[in-house]
């Protein structure tokens, strides 16, 4: 079956997300085109809803060639004539996403960023500051749930108050003990789960905060141009993970409204998630794997906000010579500074 | 342009990070300062100056010897100076002055002991400095001259300095008597320390002209082969590489309100009972334990400061 592309309203050639202008870009005329432009002329949101049967193999459009894809992506480009190609049935039925967040930054500035992080980090192998490593950096739309959910609980505890005073010979101490009670609720929205296995939950949570005013209703023309997974955690098993993150966020603000004592512990603490309601929603990363001695280090960036995680690998040679270097330079200090002092 | 305002939206975040390698370097000059003290050298080949030819070779000798071992012992220095000019300085300016200019002292407190036989005016005067300080106490000093002052009655030089040496020695080895307590001596007050470029504007205490100074690049030769240099800057190579090996991940930048829905947070029950109270009570020490100058000075050790600002303590006897 035919993958899906997007072709220039002018040339025809595959049309892809600029973010700058958050339009839809030719990159062979130079057109832009806004969403509306676009949804006259080719109606597809209408299918979305009932399910396409997962096929074995998908053909590029524009060239005819069979995708290469794992089974979780749901939108690549061809490995042939590069143009973008989105694999329909990835985003129908139980896996049409309801919100998605465009990219706000292009893959240049992702470079950049990436650029600047990896020049932080003095031990990083020289393979990962060369260019065409740099070039690797890829626009991916990562599958999150979005949970809202309500929490109820209440927490105790034993604060004490402490006064002391002088009288006479003596100084007296006096501690009152009281106990702590605070129940209450909270609700929260779109809390994200990382829904993809493919990525590190850790990492997925440290690129946080994406900023909701530009979550807009999911349409597969923000996928053209980048990649796309589609989720592999069912939101069941995401949920046990927003849980534990909401029900301690609920935790840390009841005791946030616990005050005036000299010391406080925690005796009984019960807190619940009430309600979860999860949406299914793609968000923007930049991504790199930089392989080293058969272990995955990661780069990401958040698509929309530029927040930069990541760890980079170390290279023991590096690390090594930099060592001689300070042992080098700190016994010269020592011998040729220390020298001036003594007498 | 539309690039330009992009890249006000992303507002990349800026880590508030020392600069990994300006911390590095801060360890390290740390660590250099840190070990300089220990390459302090305290080696006099002289540590007698008997101006008057009051001793013999072989009893300067002698002397001299028995000094070195007690300063390796005691991490003193220790030095004796006998005179009949004093450039019309009383005993203990003389003995201080001496003392301070002439690089005396171990460690960086300049610790250690002279003994001055001044014989203009038949005085002798133990000045200390540093360590020493507290360790001759008013008492230990008066009956350390009590002894010596009976030899130098006798005309007996020779013994007079074994004496000095060997209650040095004793003293030393005792240590601070518990109790002990510095008293500014009212005569000469603590000045401030920043007063003290007065008296020597502009000169730093280490530049006093040393007896037998070794030359810069003596120095560093003899730093080149001691192992505490490279003890230290292995130290510093490991410390710095830790450093700058320790990962970054990045922040956390989202707390328990980021996905809280606005005002949804509501507390049903809200209470604090107090539920009992203990008093407990201690005497109170008396108070009076600050150092009184009217106390009597058993382990007391009087300080001024020398005309170099240096402190010292001391005390000297007519013979």
């Amino acid at each position: 079956m035919a993958s899906l592309q997007y072709k220039c309203l002018n040339c025809k050639a595959g049309l892809e997300f600029y973010p700058p202008t958050q339009k839809w870009k030719c990159h062979y005329c130079f057109s832009e085109f806004t969403k509306e432009e676009l949804d006259e002329v080719q109606q597809v949101q209408d299918s979305m809803d009932e399910e396409l049967p997962e096929l074995d193999s998908y053909r590029c459009t524009s060239c005819g060639a069979e995708l290469i894809t794992d089974k979780t992506t749901s939108a690549t480009f061809c490995l042939y004539c590069k143009n973008p190609a989105i694999i329909k049935s990835r985003f129908t039925g139980k896996f049409k996403p309801k919100y998605v967040i465009p990219f706000r930054l292009t893959k240049e500035q992702a470079v950049e960023l990436y650029k600047k992080w990896i020049g932080k980090h003095l031990f990083a192998p020289d393979e990962f500051k060369h260019k065409e490593e740099m070039e690797k950096v890829t626009g991916v739309y990562a599958p999150f749930w979005l949970f809202d959910c309500k929490t109820q609980g209440s927490i105790e505890g034993q604060g004490t108050r402490v006064r002391s005073w002088t009288q006479g010979e003596y100084r007296y101490t006096e501690t009152r003990y009281y106990r702590v009670v605070r129940s209450g609720s909270a609700e929260y929205n779109k809390v994200p789960v990382d829904a993809s296995k493919k990525l590190d939950d850790a990492f997925m949570q440290l690129i946080e905060p994406y900023n909701y005013q530009d979550l807009t209703d999911f349409s597969m023309q923000y996928m053209s141009g980048f990649m796309a997974e589609k989720y592999d955690v069912e939101s069941e098993e995401a949920k046990s993970a927003v849980k534990k993150r909401v029900e301690q966020y609920t935790e840390k603000r009841l005791k946030e409204t616990i005050g005036g004592y000299a010391s406080y512990r925690d005796t009984y603490k019960s807190i619940t998630l009430q309600e979860a309601q999860e949406n299914y929603a793609l968000l923007p990363v930049y991504l790199l794997v930089n392989k080293y001695k058969g272990k995955d280090h990661l780069f990401i960036v958040n698509g929309q906000t530029g927040k930069v995680v990541g760890d980079a690998p170390i290279s023991r040679w590096k690390q090594l010579r930099f060592a001689g270097l300070i042992f080098a330079a700190s016994w010269l200090l020592a011998v040729f500074g220390g020298a001036l002092f003594g007498r | 342009m539309a690039d330009k305002k992009n890249r006000n939206i992303i507002g990349v975040p800026k880590f508030r990070q020392i600069s990994r390698v300006r911390l590095c370097i801060m360890l390290i000059l740390a660590a250099a300062l840190a070990a300089f003290p220990a390459a302090t050298w305290a080696e006099h080949s002289d540590n007698v100056r008997d101006y008057l030819d009051y001793l013999s070779p072989d009893e300067l000798d002698e002397i001299q010897s028995e000094i070195e071992s007690a300063v390796t012992e005691s991490s003193l220095d220790i030095a004796i100076v006998i005179t009949d000019d004093t450039g019309g300085k009383s005993s203990r300016d003389y003995a201080d002055d001496y003392y301070d200019q002439n690089g005396f002292g171990m460690g960086e407190n300049h610790s250690g002991i002279l003994m001055l036989i001044n014989m203009d005016i038949r005085e002798v005067w133990i000045s200390t400095c540093g360590k020493a300080i507290d360790i001759f106490t008013d008492n230990r000093i008066d009956s350390m001259l009590n002894d010596i002052a009976a030899y130098l009655a006798d005309g007996d030089y020779f013994n007079a300095c074994k004496e000095f040496v060997n209650q040095v020695k004793k003293y030393a080895s005792m240590g601070v008597p518990q109790g002990q307590y510095r008293d500014p001596s009212e005569d000469a007050p603590f000045s401030p320390p920043g007063h003290q470029e007065d008296d020597f504007p502009g000169m730093p205490q280490e530049q006093y002209p040393g007896r037998n100074s070794y030359s810069y690049w003596e120095r560093a030769r003899q730093l080149m082969i001691s192992p505490g240099v490279y003890f230290f800057a292995a130290i510093a190579a490991v410390i710095a590489t830790i450093i700058a090996s320790l990962g970054n991940k990045g922040r956390v930048t989202v707390s328990n309100r980021t996905y809280e829905q606005d005002g949804s947070f509501h507390l049903s029950d809200m209470r604090d009972d107090f539920i009992n109270q203990t008093v407990t009570r201690v005497r109170v020490a008396n108070t009076n334990t600050g150092h009184g100058s009217g106390r009597s000075g058993t382990h007391r050790s009087s300080v001024h400061r020398s005309s170099s600002g240096r402190s010292h303590g001391g005390g000297g006897r007519r013979f």
